[in-house]
């Protein structure tokens, strides 16, 4: 090519750089796309983030009051929320109890069969009152505590968009005589059902996950710094960071630790990181018949002992894994929940000692040491693979011998779900309390309290059970955290599973933006100002 | 005295082999042609006729370079023309006949695109005048339906309209000088009688000067007004026709003539320049064959056809309306041992005949093809069809498509009878080996593709892979009008060797007179699927009953030889 | 006959166009359902739709009803068949995921996909094919080494790498084009179409020259290997022998001739292209099908990705039919034998 044609195009070209930057718009660039503009189904994160800036919840995801103002019990399996008064949606309708019920309504019905986001956790809601206009009651089954960590997920819709007129009668499969009412997921996604009382409207939402965002004028709250938010997925990790480094976006989500190193290197971008809710752990299985690829000499299932669980545990040393392949953007467990989260017990440090867990293998009567497959999805979690191996290798020294596994995470979950997974990496996040992970993974299963949903460790301990029980219907904030603590400290105990560590959340952006991100990673225009 | 038209002396010319050094095509050639002469180029396939007619015209390949001498043409020497200077006096004052047609088209553009690009590049006529100058030009030629044929495909008309074509876009710009190289080795004689007429007229009313490149001494005899002889890049003499061919000095020009099949007198062989040797393996491949060709039947029938017919659909065809009939009422035997010839021109039904026999079209209702007393008809199982072809095997005309050019020469001969089971892996390959040196090649050629061998030599793997077969009846489709003469008189001479020591049965189409006297123990003339004339070849190609045999014989190039 | 199968006297051609677009047809169904099936048993093998949707709070009975959503309640060989008695009736499926029909998600990502493959052919052609003949012609010259050359750094280059350079360079470095994603659209038959407008426009250019890298090397080996078999032919010599000017000889009649295998070819890659284009389509966040059939693997969307398995599979065989007739267009002696 002549150099004069190239100069060409790099003149006529160069306008479009000085363009590419409105101060008053923000580009975000998501590392996975949403799904929908329906905030119903969809429980994944980002579908999550983008709808939170249109929606909003009667309990904010970090637990502060949002749409509710205030909450009390009223009796073991009655709560009251204070709605907050002048908040109108986006559509200039006021926001009242109504669209509470409305919105409880919608989330118990199922479409086609399929549960939403948390249709199964409002399981135990007998009935939703609205006392007046900005008061609603909410009446469950037996005691449930932690109502208000599933209500963060309730986004709130309105009644008056819908068309409903006069008072929602509540009942548990959410016809609630309206069904017909309700919007389909279209309607969301091409803006007219999408009304909520949210920082941001929807300009626009294409089925590919990329959504233009503009300021509710009439937003009750502080109102937001940027005109319009523009939201991109980008899924290729190089790709979302070059789209940073070229000036296609002021923020991008999720930088791997190479990329960095690249941000450090260039004064134009920078970083913010913090501490996240995941808990990254491992899962073993305890069954005393036998776990799925773990063989020991005398026919036994080694991990049914607890020594050779501490062992396990001691063998691997957090901190090194944290530092070297993370450079510091994760931080060591010593629990399984984010150890300073709220409600999460004061615990000491997981000690690392790799002579005291050879001692502890003797102990237990495998001085030789047995074998296991340790699955790892591989395209799942940051660092996975190389965590994975970092793991294997202290087992391996501990005189183990120790198959790698890495599956695609259709395939894994699919092993997992299956009960043939006897040693697995897994992640859970916290956003509904310091007591997700134990009740989830450890207690034994009841789909009454919504316990143990997802116990493949097989653990069964009399007193964990007794502990998680007991917090599982407290309504007490200070006694629930002691049952948590009771609980937390027993599993720690016992290790039906081993506790590596808790995500970081980062985001790269301009050097010009300041950024606070919330601990549950979401990727939001409210958490950006500029400097 | 005017000075000549073309004028070459002392030209070499000299290719760059492979590993950089040269190799001397022509050496020492000289050549001077007057205005409206005729001047005959004649020798043996790779003797570097061809090379000449290409350096006049600049048409050499990169890898070919004249060493020495020169070319004037009208006192200017063109030999240090370059590619522009070629391009203005190609197709307007020379013009080029190329000896094969129906490669010398494009086969992806029509006759009127070719022909017509060629008259807006050398004439001043454009558009429509270029296309009705096209269809006058193509008239001149003598193509019937010029108006159509402008819109048809090289592939769909026939050797001898392609020919005429090449032509017509030879003098479209009515050129000073033609370079006509081969120009009827493919075509019936009636036609070739017609093209030399025409060439000869352009000589002497257009004063246009020939170049003719031939290997054909009856073309010489009837065209010439004088010959060169070219003998391995060299001449070995020139002279007034009449004087060459009546009393040639040197000996090759002697044996040159004498390959030559004659119509007039058949002789046991043709002298050839070079004959096979004998060798172990030359004798297993022969033993091979007579191992499995049963012989001693003379005289019984082996193929009965009867009441052949037929017809073909107007849409299939060739751009003629309504049904054609391309056979009608054939009828014949073929016995043990003979060889039958059938002659006529192109589109007398010769080929479908062939094609029927060997089940490639299905006959008009009511023929009968009956092969050793039973009719091939009924022959549908996969036993009696394998038996069939094992029986029956055909020889073709082109040898370049005749062969699976991704198979090497010995696959191409044995994958045949090892996919019959007739020998297995293991043996076929010696076995092809051996069938390379009955045919006259060396054993090594096996390993060889097929574009790595000449006309002659691919023809020569045509007639292996028939033989290894070991059948009852050769069908032999124009087994030589592709090779020039010299290679001819090798073949036919292997052909004739082979009938003789393995009893072969052969029928042999052609439509050269003068090669199926040489081969042939009875003859059947056809004319428009038609058969007009059978008998012994002796009695039908020398005291022909039928006006049309007549004619056909007397259309044939003729030399006096000095012995006959 | 031994030599039935290519000597030209020997050949039998006397099947028409319409039996032969029957006879393509009625293989590629044959076709399909060998494929629907494996596709079918493959996915309810890997993984379980409902491990991998239901959530970690998910009780057994939500993990029932979500399988009945789904069909998965059914034995696999019941699913096939209700499956394929859909499909006759036009019904693709709904995704698991989305929640949509299938072929309104195929279809609304098609453009996209469409777009930025059509443009890499056309470059492709049109760079290439000049390129191969410009070396065909010129063996020995210098531009001819530098353009055999790029061909062999553009072909050994994974994709992938050449994806993130040019990121690196034009959007990074030089901060022409942007890095990823999809620019505006502009509705054309009410499909939005983001080559029309400028804008759009900086955003096809490197996928579409991502994609385009490999095709100029394909279509610059195709046309220098084409050009130096039919430079060689005889009715190239006898073309120069007529005196006709070079330009025609090289753009009608050589042209003519190479592109015979280049239509063939490029309709094949057409098709690869746009199916498969997962790799440039997710560096480049361009919003297309191949980064559907990714993601529904990835989240394990049988009906997406069995749907999209038999609309490729119909489009392979559909562009093979159209290949074939071009090529019959092309040449002649197909086209009257």
């Amino acid at each position: 090519m002549p150099k004069s044609l190239l100069a060409a195009l790099l003149l006529s070209c160069s306008p479009l750089i000085a363009s590419g930057a409105a101060a008053e718009t923000l580009r975000m660039a998501y590392s996975t796309a949403p799904v929908s503009a329906d905030p119903y189904p969809y429980s994944d994160t980002h579908t999550g983030a983008l709808a939170e800036h249109v929606f909003e919840m009667l309990v904010g995801l970090d637990d502060s009051p949002l749409l509710a103002t205030e909450w009390r019990w009223e009796g073991p399996t009655s709560i009251v929320f204070d709605l907050r008064e002048g908040v109108t949606f986006s559509n200039g309708a006021p926001f009242t109890a109504r669209d509470v019920v409305y919105s409880m309504c919608r989330m118990m019905y199922r479409v086609d069969g399929r549960a939403n986001v948390v249709t199964s956790a409002l399981g135990p809601v007998t009935d939703v009152v609205a006392v007046d206009d900005h008061t609603v009651r909410f009446e469950t089954t037996a005691p449930y505590p932690i109502i208000t960590q599933k209500l963060k997920f309730l986004k709130i819709l309105s009644a008056d968009a819908a068309g409903i007129e006069g008072d929602i009668a509540y009942d548990r499969e959410g016809d609630c005589g309206i069904a017909d009412s309700y919007p389909a997921q279209a309607d969301f996604d091409n803006g007219d059902a999408a009304i909520g009382t949210g920082p941001y409207v929807y300009e626009s939402f294409q089925a590919t996950g990329d959504a233009d965002l503009v300021r509710n004028e009439n937003y009750w709250g502080e109102s937001p710094e940027w005109g319009r938010v523009e939201i991109r997925s980008v899924p290729n990790n190089g790709a979302r960071i070059a789209g940073l480094l070229a000036g296609d976006y002021d923020i991008v989500e999720q930088p791997s630790a190479e990329d960095l190193q690249v941000i450090d290197r260039d004064e134009n971008f920078t970083y913010s990181a913090v501490p996240g809710l995941q808990t990254i752990f491992i899962v073993l299985d305890t069954s005393e018949d036998g776990a799925g690829g773990v063989t020991a000499a005398d026919g036994s299932n080694p991990l049914a002992d607890v020594k050779v669980r501490q062992a396990l545990s001691m063998a691997i040393d957090r901190q090194a894994i944290t530092d070297r392949l993370f450079s510091g953007n994760a931080t060591a467990a010593n629990q399984f929940a984010p150890r300073y989260m709220a409600g999460a017990p004061e615990m000491p440090e997981l000690e690392t000692d790799a002579e005291a867990a050879r001692a502890l293998l003797a102990e237990a009567g495998y001085p030789d040491g047995f074998a296991l497959e340790f699955n790892v999805p591989a395209d799942r979690y940051t660092n996975g693979q190389l965590v994975g191996q970092a793991i294997t290798q202290y087992w391996t020294r501990l005189g183990l011998d120790v198959t790698l596994r890495t599956e695609p995470w259709s395939v894994f979950q699919t092993r997992r779900t299956e009960g043939e997974l006897g040693v697995f990496m897994y992640g859970w996040g916290h956003p509904q309390g310091a007591a997700q992970l134990i009740s989830g993974a450890f207690a034994q299963r009841d789909d009454d309290l919504g316990l143990g949903s997802a116990n493949f460790s097989n653990y069964n301990s009399p007193a964990f059970e007794e502990a998680i029980q007991a917090w599982a219907v407290e309504v007490d904030p200070a006694r629930s955290d002691e049952y948590l603590a009771q609980a937390m400290k027993q599993a720690v105990a016992d290790l039906p599973g081993i506790p590596l560590f808790y995500n970081h959340e980062l985001w790269a952006h301009r050097t010009d933006l300041e950024l606070v991100g919330g601990a549950e990673g979401r990727t939001m225009a409210m958490m950006v100002s500029s400097k | 005295m005017m000075a000549p038209l073309l004028a070459i002396e002392d030209l070499s010319i000299a290719y760059q082999l492979g590993d950089g050094r040269d190799a001397e095509a022509i050496s020492g050639f000289s050549l001077h042609l007057e205005r409206g002469r005729i001047v005959g180029i004649v020798g043996q396939s790779g003797a570097g006729k061809s090379t000449i007619g290409k350096a006049i015209l600049g048409l050499m390949g990169d890898n070919a370079r004249i060493t020495g001498g020169t070319i004037a043409l009208d006192g200017t020497d063109i030999t240090r023309f370059s590619e522009a200077r070629f391009a203005a006096i190609r197709g307007k004052r020379i013009g080029y006949i190329y000896q094969n047609p129906m490669t010398a088209l494009n086969p992806v553009l029509s006759i009127g695109e070719q022909l017509i690009e060629a008259i807006e590049a050398n004439t001043t006529r454009r558009g429509g005048d270029a296309r009705a100058y096209a269809v006058e030009l193509l008239k001149s030629a003598e193509v019937t339906h010029a108006e159509e044929r402008l819109a048809k495909y090289p592939h769909q008309l026939s050797g001898g309209l392609c020919q005429r074509i090449v032509f017509a876009i030879a003098i479209a710009a009515q050129p000073d000088l033609i370079i006509a190289d081969e120009p009827t080795t493919a075509l019936d004689v009636t036609v070739q009688k017609a093209v030399l007429a025409t060439l000869k007229k352009l000589a002497r009313e257009k004063q246009i000067s020939i170049v003719l490149i031939t290997h054909d001494m009856g073309v010489v005899a009837q065209m010439c007004d004088g010959v060169s002889v070219l003998w391995r890049g060299r001449l070995v003499e020139h002279g007034p026709t009449a004087q060459v061919i009546g009393a040639p000095r040197e000996r090759y020009t002697r044996d040159l003539m004498a390959a030559i099949p004659t119509v007039d007198h058949k002789r046991a062989r043709f002298d050839v320049l070079d004959s096979f040797e004998d060798t172990p393996g030359r004798r297993r491949g022969i033993a091979f064959l007579k191992s499995g060709i049963a012989a001693g039947r003379d005289g019984q029938s082996l193929l009965s056809i009867r009441n052949l017919s037929k017809t073909f659909d107007a849409q299939g065809g060739r751009g003629t309306s309504g049904g054609f009939r391309a056979l009608d009422g054939v009828a014949f035997e073929v016995f043990a041992g003979e060889t039958l010839g059938i002659v006529g021109e192109s589109g007398s039904g010769k080929s479908t005949i062939g094609r029927a026999i060997l089940g490639l079209v299905e006959p008009d209702a009511g023929a009968s093809i009956a092969f050793q007393g039973r009719p091939i008809a009924e022959m549908r199982g996969r036993r009696d069809r394998v038996a069939l072809s094992r029986s029956l095997q055909c020889i073709f005309q082109d040898p370049y498509s005749s062969l699976n050019p991704r198979m090497n020469a010995g696959t191409n001969i044995t994958y045949g009878i090892v996919a019959q089971g007739l020998v297995s892996r293991a043996e076929a390959k010696v076995l092809a080996q051996d069938l390379l040196e009955v045919v006259g090649l060396p054993r090594a050629a096996a390993g060889k593709m097929p574009h790595a061998f000449s006309g002659g030599e691919r023809q020569r793997i045509g007639i292996a892979r028939a033989l290894a077969f070991r059948p009852e009846l050769i069908f032999c489709d124009e087994p030589t009008s592709a090779l020039d003469v010299t290679v001819q008189a090798e073949i036919l001479n292997l052909m004739k060797e082979l009938q003789e020591t393995l009893g072969l049965t052969l029928v042999f189409v052609s439509h050269d007179l003068a090669v199926v006297r040489q081969m042939c123990d009875r003859v059947i003339v056809m004319r428009a699927g038609r058969m007009v004339e059978e008998g012994n070849a002796d009695e039908v190609l020398t005291a022909p009953r039928e006006t049309y045999t007549r004619d056909l014989l007397a259309a044939m190039p003729r030399i006096a030889f000095e012995d006959a | 006959m031994a030599e039935a199968d290519h000597g030209h006297r020997c050949g039998r051609t006397d099947e028409t166009m319409t039996n032969f677009i029957l006879r393509r047809l009625g293989q590629s169904i044959i076709l399909l359902l060998i494929m629907s099936v494996l596709v079918f048993a493959g996915m309810y093998v890997i993984s379980d739709p409902v491990a991998v949707m239901a959530g970690e709070d998910a009780t057994e009975a939500d993990r029932q009803a979500l399988a009945r959503s789904f069909g998965l309640d059914q034995p696999l060989p019941i699913q096939y068949l209700t499956f394929l008695g859909k499909i006759v009736q036009g019904d693709f499926g709904t995704s698991f995921v989305y929640g949509r029909p299938v072929l309104a998600l195929i279809f609304e990502r098609l453009p996209a996909t469409l777009e930025v493959v059509f443009l890499a052919i056309l470059v492709g052609l049109a760079v290439g094919i000049p390129l191969g003949i410009y070396s065909g012609l010129n063996r020995k010259k210098a531009p001819t080494k530098v353009i055999s050359f790029g061909t062999t750094v553009g072909y050994s280059i994974p994709n992938f790498w050449q994806a993130l350079l040019f990121i690196l360079v034009f959007a990074v470095w030089l901060r022409v084009l942007p890095a990823s994603g999809r620019g505006p659209t502009t509705e054309i038959f009410g499909v939005g179409w983001s080559v029309f407008n400028a804008e759009g426009l900086r955003y096809v250019i490197l996928p579409a020259a991502n994609l385009a890298v490999a095709l100029i090397c394909m279509q610059t080996r195709l046309a220098r290997s084409g050009t130096q078999e039919v430079m060689y032919q005889d009715y190239m010599m006898f073309a120069r022998a007529k005196g006709i000017a070079r330009s025609r000889l090289i753009g009608r009649h050589l042209l003519r001739n190479i592109l015979i295998p280049i239509v063939t070819i490029t309709g094949l890659e057409l098709g690869t292209l746009i199916a498969f284009s997962t790799v440039t389509e997710t560096v480049f966040s361009w919003p297309g099908i191949g980064k559907l059939l990714l993601d529904s693997i990835y989240r394990s969307d049988r009906p997406v990705v069995v749907a999209y398995m038999i609309l490729a599979t119909l489009m392979f065989v559909l562009i093979n039919l159209v290949a074939d007739i071009i090529y019959a267009i092309l040449d002649p002696r197909i086209r009257y034998s």
